[in-house]
């Protein structure tokens, strides 16, 4: 049962809602698909990387992390304040899926060190790096049509 | 969410606006205008309807006052998204007007 409160519209048909229902996804998506600066990728890709190698310093390297997490969370809030979108998540699915396989880098990265398998850390943060600079290219060209 | 039309809402621009502000959040005010299109004056306008309503909020940055973000309000998102409810219930054809 679908209400229509006091209103001096009429109620619209199935082709105008249809078409405002267009409308309102198209306005979400012009705000989830807002082009990012240039520099957001390469200093998201270098506190990934450097996230992913920090573990490699033992004890200290893992107290670091936690503020070079709190650090790039407070960098992501000011970039997507100066754009005037500090919330708004990405539309693009493969820089979503690309964002967290490269967390799920880290947190191997920090499983590894943990377990003594050093080489694994290396491999782990090339991994990390990748899987962000793929995912921010598929970002940076569907942003950019 | 109960589907409900909301007459305050209904207005193209002002959906869009909600839209907007559901996807993003806090939007600063200058994004939303080009987005939309609309000049200072109309853009203004549309706002206001939805401030006065109680669906949405207009602040001034703490850090920069020469901006104002625009959220939703619970009221306003929930009106959008009731509003949003009753157009796909339209749509697939299950709208039954209340008498």
């Amino acid at each position: 049962m679908v209400s229509a409160m006091e209103t001096n519209a009429p109620i619209p048909n199935r082709s105008q809602a249809s078409a405002a229902l267009a409308a309102a996804q198209s306005a979400q998506d012009s705000i989830r698909s807002q082009p990012w600066p240039w520099w957001l990728y390469v200093s998201n890709g270098l506190f990934l990387g450097v996230s992913a190698l920090l573990p490699l310093l033992g004890r200290p390297g893992s107290g670091l992390l936690a503020v070079l997490v709190v650090a790039a969370c407070a960098f992501n809030y000011w970039a997507g304040s100066r754009m005037g979108l500090p919330f708004a998540v990405p539309r693009c699915r493969v820089f979503i899926v690309a964002v967290v396989l490269s967390t799920l880098f880290v947190v191997a990265s920090l499983a590894a060190s943990w377990a003594g398998m050093w080489g694994l850390v290396w491999v782990c943060a090339a991994g990390t790096v990748l899987s962000f600079g793929t995912g921010s290219v598929f970002h940076y060209r569907a942003t950019r049509r | 969410m109960n589907p409900v039309l909301d007459p305050v809402i209904h207005p193209l621009y002002r959906l869009q606006l909600c839209a907007m502000l559901d996807a993003g959040t806090a939007v600063e005010s200058s994004v939303l205008r080009a987005h939309l299109g609309l000049s200072p004056s109309a853009f203004s306008k549309q706002v206001a309807a939805l401030v006065e309503a109680g669906y949405v909020r207009q602040e001034r940055g703490e850090l920069d006052s020469r901006k104002t973000w625009l959220s939703l309000t619970k009221a306003g998102s929930r009106a959008y998204r009731g509003h949003i409810r009753a157009l796909e219930t339209i749509v697939s054809g299950t709208f039954q007007e209340e008498s």
